[in-house]
């Protein structure tokens, strides 16, 4: 499910749904470089933590992640799989013979901070939800 | 930062709402972990919050300030952490799919000082499988201490073997690290790079003069296996054949690594050893390099040397916004192409306005210390710089905390220290004079490789000055201010080199002929009684007298 100002673009999750994700998140990252989301994101999935991103500038990482939610409903869709709403992004390993490892890493949600309004919108109707607040990653600072 | 602060001071808020149920159950806290990478990351973070929490009006009643600040400092952990993993992006992916070497040993290393994130972060079956099983990945370290020793291993092996690497292998016009993968200049994949010598360089930088500098701290004795474990592990990194960066990429700012990288360990060393110098006994004097160790050796010297070759403008420079042109080996300073004067950056751009062109020999580099880059120059403009008229640059840039940052060398030093400082001085000059003459790169690290004269990366930076000077444990020196006694030396510069081809000066002659005179081999035939006042020439005994063959000239002036 990904947050972007007060829409929910989730394929007609409804607004329960996006409560009981928000309340599920344990660590927020404010950030969404490619060492973050390659190292630490990670960890904190392997330790069962529902991570949620937050992108400070732009929103390149919402879209991203929007359209690989897409291209999976889709294919899920063809093969007749249940529909999952989970958010993924993917990490490349390369290994010592060269060939390449491709880790998926869930995510719960994706925030941006690109507008004024999608960082008000975050506060008001987004973060008073998240009520399990345990880590909270920083990068870029 | 605000985003953060405003995330925290939200925290904050909900924590004040009466109305609403708790936002965290006491004692629960918030965690802060920083991923940039510098030292003290945490602790930065939580002044900048700190002041940040401190600047809130406090002109009304609800004293924001200091309810903010109260917060900050009672519900928010924030962790110094140490991260280390080369991350690129998948080509075309505009940067959305990271793209990974493998897992190092520790990509992750949070200063976990409570306890807490260890409890409540990250479950303890994950973490402690991975230290039981050695597993590479993340580290909780229970004191500063412990993370602050994580993060000196990995300045002074990891990034000092990378800077020391980066500048060669640029030079010699290698754009990737891949090629330390490689064995000497075979680009054969199947054989085992132990034979690259590059490799054989980094490995007698980290396990003579790194590492040795590891254990002149107050630290634990297992400290040594600690640095020999990073250096394991950095290595395996360093010769994956598939994962490498860019050798220019990594040259950036290498003003200020040389000083950053290097300078704690060559300080280290220099202190140390003073100690040993000062109490040894007087050695024979015919064992004038089998003394103690001195602390700094070739490989070291070569890697400043390379370093402020590459700081070396050309004849031809022009400074463009800052930006300087150097020339690969192999090319012509004279003849490369002058920098242009607009902001554009022909070539192949390997940072932001930096380019480099294979072709034509030059690459751009910055440097921030202008009079550095001017004493350089004129080193390379002379035309005739023998290793004594570039004593003054390498001086000047291993003593700016700019640059070399060896700032504690001078009157407050011992006198070892200071005389092992001006060892690296003069071995730097040599190596360095060579370069900026045309000698070759790869083949003077092919004579260091074989030890072709004498002179190895491992042999002491003594082993390359030009002129001995007389040892301590002479009796009587010569009373003249001006005379010295010689003892036989190899000579550090080989005749093939370029250096012999430039015209000697009135400011170097002596150190020249002196150097040159003390390289000759002089067999005397004929039975000479000498007085004491000879040194080693003065010998006695049957044995002496009968037969014997005469390694030394001694002259007096």
């Amino acid at each position: 499910m990904m947050m972007s100002t007060n829409s929910v673009n989730s394929g007609g999750t409804d607004s329960c749904n996006k409560d009981d994700v928000l309340s599920e998140i344990t660590a927020l990252c404010l950030g969404t470089g490619r060492f973050l989301r390659g190292v630490l994101v990670p960890f904190l999935v392997q330790a069962n933590h529902r991570v949620a991103l937050i992108q400070p500038r732009g929103t390149s990482m919402q879209e991203y992640l929007v359209q690989r939610q897409k291209q999976q409903t889709q294919k899920q869709q063809q093969q007749q799989h249940k529909q999952h709403d989970e958010m993924t992004y993917e990490v490349d390993t390369v290994q010592p013979d060269g060939s390449i490892t491709t880790e998926t890493v869930p995510i719960v949600a994706c925030f941006s901070f690109g507008h004024v309004d999608d960082k008000k919108a975050f506060f008001q109707s987004s973060f008073p939800k998240m009520t399990k607040g345990y880590v909270i990653i920083t990068a870029g600072c | 930062m605000k985003d953060l602060f405003d995330i925290l001071s939200a925290y904050h808020k909900q924590l004040q709402n009466q109305e609403q149920q708790p936002l965290l159950p006491y004692p629960q806290k918030l965690v802060v972990i920083d991923m940039d990478n510098v030292p003290h990351n945490g602790t930065k973070i939580q002044e900048y919050m700190l002041a940040h929490a401190a600047s809130l009006d406090s002109a009304t009643e609800d004293d924001d300030d200091e309810r903010m600040t109260l917060f900050l400092n009672t519900r928010v952990i924030f962790c110094n952490t140490m991260v280390d993993r080369i991350t690129s992006s998948r080509p075309d992916s505009h940067g959305m799919v990271p793209r990974c070497e493998p897992l190092p040993l520790k990509a992750l290393v949070i200063g976990d000082y409570t306890g807490y994130v260890h409890r409540h972060v990250f479950p303890p079956l994950i973490v402690s499988q991975q230290q039981q099983q050695h597993q590479p990945g993340i580290f909780l370290r229970q004191t500063p201490q412990q993370l602050q020793r994580d993060i000196d291993l990995k300045l002074s092996i990891a990034n000092g073997t990378h800077t020391a690497i980066a500048h060669t292998l640029a030079l010699l016009g290698h754009t990737m690290t891949t090629v330390l993968s490689y064995t000497n200049e075979s680009e054969d994949h199947d054989q085992p790079t132990s034979k690259n010598i590059f490799m054989e360089y980094l490995d007698a930088l980290v396990h003579e003069q790194i590492i040795p500098s590891c254990s002149t701290t107050d630290t634990p004795a297992n400290l040594s296996n600690d640095a020999h474990a990073v250096w394991l592990d950095w290595k395996q990194r360093l010769i994956h054949p598939h994962f490498g960066l860019s050798t220019f990429f990594i040259t950036q700012n290498g003003t200020a690594k040389g000083g950053i990288r290097w300078g704690p360990t060559v300080m280290a060393l220099l202190q140390h050893d003073s100690d040993m110098d000062e109490n040894t006994d007087a050695p024979s004097i015919n064992e004038s390099f089998a003394v103690q160790k001195p602390p700094i050796q070739v490989s070291f010297a070569l890697a400043y040397a390379v370093l402020l070759r590459w700081l070396t403008p050309t004849t031809t420079f022009g400074e463009r916004e800052g930006v300087y042109r150097g020339w690969l080996n192999g090319f012509d300073p004279q003849t490369t192409t002058n920098a242009s004067t607009d902001a554009t950056c022909s070539g192949t751009e390997y940072a932001d306005g930096l380019c480099y062109e294979l072709q034509q020999g030059w690459y751009d580099f910055k440097c921030p210390l202008p009079d550095l880059i001017s004493k350089l120059h004129a080193c390379l403009k002379s035309s005739k710089a023998q290793p004594q008229d570039c004593r003054d640059a390498v001086r000047y840039y291993l003593t700016q905390d700019q640059g070399g940052n060896l700032t504690d060398i001078g009157p407050a030093a011992s006198a070892a220290t200071n005389r092992h400082f001006e060892e690296l001085v003069d071995a730097t000059a040599v190596l360095y004079a060579r370069l900026i003459a045309g000698d070759d790169l790869l083949d003077i690290l092919k004579e260091l490789q074989r030890s072709a004269y004498g002179i190895g990366f491992t042999s002491p930076c003594r082993a390359l000055l030009l002129a001995a000077t007389t040892p301590a444990t002479l009796v009587s020196p010569p009373a003249s201010a001006a005379a010295r006694l010689l003892h036989y030396r190899p000579q550090s510069i080989p005749d093939s080199s370029r250096l012999l081809d430039l015209p000697v000066t009135l400011s170097n002659i002596n150190d020249v002929v002196t150097s040159e005179v003390q390289s000759v081999v002089a067999i005397d035939l004929h039975t000479h009684l000498l007085p004491p006042s000879h040194g080693p020439l003065c010998l006695w005994g049957i044995d002496e007298l009968l037969t014997y063959v005469r390694n030394s000239v001694c002259i007096l002036a």
